[in-house]
């Protein structure tokens, strides 16, 4: 651990770049715990299904002329209004281009988010794709305001280009 | 992931229609693969650090691959990997060399390798089964994926007739 530490302090020969590896393992416990929550609160979602709404397509951000630049499909959407959770399956996600074509795809079988925390839970397969990059694995979990994703079950990153810059990690 | 983040948010935009944080990134030039495959994953964007655990493989355009327990990815400001730091039970693959070590860094930009051996245990150790083979094992040993020199502290090298490795 000790060893550990200190080369992971080596961060790029920059000082002001030392990483605290004692202080991010209990930052990531409480990922860890927060996960527990959402995916507690996907299984109860399922359990309160209750007509939800059908072949949902929202344009969520467009670029300054009007073209459509993040769009989200599902097959099937729920809001719950009583705690701020929105549940969706067999979602697609398409990030576009200003010229139409797709930037980036997202796949997720299912899924639940947490609007007030803006954190939320993939359960089963989700992908990613990327250009010529491709992340996938199953049950995530991710919070926006961190910045934070954990793959929980098999994790696969493959990327054509050395940068991890140009994967989007 | 940058993107994922970025998108898979969306759905909690869906209620308050909040900017994206997506932003423009520039396509791959290279063509060199690079797989990374383990039991879990860890990205932390704020720190800049991606944590890869169990059975972790990496595999880089056939150059290397890289075996561990875990292995931390550390990004820098520019979101690039500055440094990786394999943890647990390493080997590394480079052509005809086979290092084992408790931990290794690599650094992205000098393309450097280090292995170190555990603390008051066994010791690092690189064979090279190329032309000049020869196996060496030392407390800490270094090499760069691009020359066929090595870097090894309290050593103990076993060459063939053919001349070995090269201490320096």
């Amino acid at each position: 651990m000790k060893y550990l530490a200190i080369a992971l302090a080596m961060v790029a020969g920059s000082a002001a770049q030392a990483f605290d590896l004692s202080a991010w393992s209990a930052q990531r416990d409480l990922h860890l715990r927060e996960a527990e929550r959402l995916r507690a609160a996907y299984s109860n979602c399922l359990q309160r299904l209750d007509h939800p709404a059908e072949d949902v397509s929202v344009p969520v951000e467009t670029y300054e002329n009007g073209a459509v630049r993040l769009v989200v499909q599902a097959r099937r959407v729920q809001f719950f209004l009583d705690s701020g959770l929105v549940w969706a399956e067999n979602v697609v996600v398409r990030r576009l281009a200003p010229d139409g074509s797709v930037e980036t795809r997202i796949d997720a079988r299912s899924c639940v988010v947490d609007r007030f925390t803006k954190s939320g839970w993939a359960e089963g397969a989700a992908r990613v794709q990327h250009g010529k990059t491709s992340l996938s694995g199953k049950n995530v979990y991710f919070s926006s305001p961190e910045s934070y994703v954990r793959i929980f079950e098999g994790a696969d990153l493959q990327s054509e280009g050395v940068k991890v810059k140009e994967v989007g990690l | 992931m940058t993107a994922l983040l970025a998108a898979i948010f969306a759905f909690s935009l869906l209620s308050d229609m909040s900017p994206s944080p997506a932003k423009a990134q520039t396509p791959a030039a290279a063509t060199e693969v690079t797989r990374i495959r383990s039991d879990s994953a860890d990205y932390d964007r704020a720190s800049g650090m991606a944590v890869f655990e169990g059975h972790v493989c990496v595999e880089h355009a056939g150059e290397y691959t890289m075996n561990a327990d875990r292995i931390y990815a550390v990004m820098t400001s520019s979101n690039e990997v500055g440094r990786v730091v394999a943890v647990g039970g390493v080997t590394i693959t480079n052509a005809a060399r086979v290092g084992s070590c408790a931990m290794a860094t690599f650094r992205r930009a000098r393309r450097e390798i280090e292995m170190f051996g555990e603390a008051g245990g066994a010791q690092a150790r690189l064979v090279d089964g190329g032309e000049r083979p020869g196996e060496l094992e030392g407390d800490r040993i270094k090499f760069w994926l691009d020359a066929e020199q090595v870097e090894v502290e309290n050593s103990r090298i076993t060459t063939s007739e053919k001349g070995g490795v090269e201490l320096l």
